[in-house]
């Protein structure tokens, strides 16, 4: 459905270049899965978050979600303040640098600019007050695939003008986070599948005594695996009666392949799954870098909880981390050459 | 992990915050209406009910459920209790009743380019189109489970002779609306998908509509019988369905 924006004439952004994968996200819709409707939402939690704090909003706030590509946008209407977050790409305000991973203040006319991810994966743009849309089943987030939820449906693309909501609070302040660990992540940890069982012995240890590496093949449903580990088929091939299929879980198919199965994943599958991701390690897998080689770690469900709930914590004090920038980074044009905090702006 | 042949119903956890309630391990017609009686229970008692506490979602599958909670608000060893109290209320297994099913009639267009497999379905089956299409469409059919694709649904069982391998290579694409075939089941598709299974006709009914509650008209453990309509009759359905009219005819 589409979203009518709050208040007529409001502020918008216009689409002036996209990128294929850009697309409106959030939290995602649970309790629709029996509809044979996925849960989707943002591929890289931490980062919707961290946006969302940078602007001061609700913290599951639709952001705009950018795959490897970025965007180029012109604000009309009143000045507002944006943020990124997510896998790190240029950014320019009328071509001037700014640090990733900041608010920023952006004036009418001006042309916002995201270009290539320098590393992992997905990329996240957000305006104070959020984007102005209706949700579809609890959630604004896209699913092109199936044509609702984000903006109409559809994939964001040139010549959209995206509402942003009225009720923007203002902040002058521009801020900025850290880079957090998990985007360098070498190691992702599992539990073993419900379907376990069915792979030998020799495969289970092939899984947790190899390097793999996210592959070229990889979109919103899941990544594909390579590795030197061999074939992981399991023994019985086929269980052939699907069950409902769980994010993170680790699908072989029939040629020995696995793959990560993430937010926009089917809903049930019948291929048999060796092992699943522990939901503190699903932002890590989603926005592994393809070709960097990372291994799994097997834990337990109460190391698995442990780690989640270390996880939200700091992702619920990550305010407390937030580093005001005292001045526009625009009125420092050397900004970029500082080690301004702890090595997160690369001189260039 | 690695388990002896189990006894089901039985609870296994799966990943670290959802557990998967085993009926069986093959597709059966009363192990699947043990699946949504359990479900259906499940959602009857959840109502204001401490049982659902820290329970996010809960998805019954053909043979299986999952339940998924969130983890810090509850742990599984909880969660497995208090599913086992619910299967230790009785034999779910034994004579299981699908409550309150909606009864549907559903036109489909057998054949020609909307059922390009139906030649060799039939082929399959020793039997002329008319007597395949006579098969199917006089087939008591239920919504075993609902996946794949938003609204997709899975019917069964068709007769025994309708136990079709799937295709060895899959089909790039088949229209929304595709009745496909295969193991003894008819997948209904609610949108344009790729599929193993073959296409033997199409309806012009769209399960799914983002804007209802419940965002679908068919749903688990409804009947259904598919009414044969000439290509004329079904472009008549589209267009009215195209329009918002209902297509589906609820008879019971």
């Amino acid at each position: 459905m589409e979203g009518p924006p709050d208040q007529p004439g409001s502020t918008t952004l216009n689409v002036l270049e996209a990128g294929p994968g850009v697309s409106l996200q959030d939290a995602g819709r649970p309790g629709y899965q029996r509809f044979g409707v996925t849960e989707g939402g943002v591929m890289d939690r931490w980062a919707l978050a961290e946006v969302n704090v940078l602007l001061g909003n609700a913290s599951d706030s639709a952001v705009l979600e950018m795959i490897a590509i970025g965007c180029s946008l012109t604000v009309t209407g009143e000045p507002i303040m944006m943020a990124t977050s997510g896998a790190e790409m240029e950014l320019t305000v009328d071509d001037r640098p700014m640090p990733w991973r900041s608010s920023f203040r952006v004036e009418p006319g001006q042309v916002v600019r995201c270009g290539y991810a320098r590393s992992n994966t997905y990329s996240y743009l957000q305006v104070a007050g959020g984007f102005s849309t209706a949700p579809v089943m609890g959630s604004c987030s896209t699913h092109s695939r199936s044509g609702f939820g984000g903006f109409s449906g559809s994939l964001v693309k040139a010549g959209d003008e995206l509402p942003v909501k009225g009720s923007a609070r203002f902040s002058t302040q521009p801020q900025q986070l850290l880079t957090a660990d998990y985007l360098a992540s070498d190691t992702i940890r599992i539990v073993w599948g419900t379907q376990a069982d069915v792979f030998s012995a020799e495969v289970r240890d092939a899984l947790l005594q190899n390097e793999f590496c996210v592959s070229a093949q990889r979109d919103r449903m899941g990544a594909r695996l390579t590795t030197d580990a061999g074939s992981l088929a399991a023994e019985t091939g086929l269980s052939g009666v699907s069950d409902a299929v769980l994010i993170g879980d680790i699908q072989v198919a029939g040629d020995g392949v696995a793959t990560v199965l993430l937010a926009d994943r089917q809903p049930t599958g019948g291929y048999p799954r060796i092992a699943t991701v522990i939901t503190a390690d699903l932002d890590a897998i989603s926005q592994m870098q393809s070709g960097i080689p990372f291994r799994f770690e097997l834990v337990s469900a109460a190391q698995a909880v442990d780690a989640l709930r270390q996880r939200m914590h700091s992702l619920h004090n990550l305010s407390a981390s937030l580093v005001g920038l005292t001045r526009q980074p625009e009125d420092i044009p050397d900004l970029l050459s500082y080690n301004l905090i702890d090595g997160v702006i690369a001189p260039r | 992990m690695v388990s002896d042949s189990p006894t089901f119903p039985c609870i296994v956890p799966a990943g670290d915050s959802a557990a998967l309630i085993r009926f069986g391990s093959v597709l059966d017609f009363d192990v699947n209406a043990a699946v949504l009686e359990f479900d259906n229970y499940l959602a009857n008692a959840f109502i204001n009910s401490a049982l659902a506490s820290g329970v996010v979602e809960v998805t019954p599958a053909l043979v299986s459920l999952l339940v998924r909670f969130d983890p810090l608000r509850v742990e599984y060893p909880e969660i497995e209790s208090r599913l086992q109290q619910v299967l230790n209320l009785k034999d779910w297994l034994q004579k299981p009743v699908v409550h309150d099913p909606a009864h549907w009639q559903i036109p489909v267009h057998y054949g020609g380019e909307a059922g390009t497999d139906l030649t060799e379905v039939s082929g399959m089956l020793g039997v002329s189109e008319a007597t395949a299409i006579e098969q199917h469409s006089g087939s008591l059919l239920r919504a075993l489970t609902l996946g794949f694709a938003p609204g997709c649904c899975y019917l069964g069982m068709l007769p025994e002779a309708w136990e079709i391998p799937r295709l060895k290579v899959i089909k790039p694409e088949v229209p929304a609306g595709a009745i496909l075939v295969a193991v003894r089941q008819t997948v209904m598709a609610s949108a344009a998908m790729p599929t193993g299974w073959r296409c033997i006709g199409r309806t012009p009914l769209n399960n799914f509509d983002a804007q209802n509650i419940p965002p679908v008209i068919v749903k688990h453990g409804d009947t259904v019988q598919y009414q044969p309509v000439s290509e004329c009759e079904f472009e008549k359905l589209q267009t009215l369905a195209g329009k918002g009219e209902s297509i589906a005819k609820r008879v019971a």
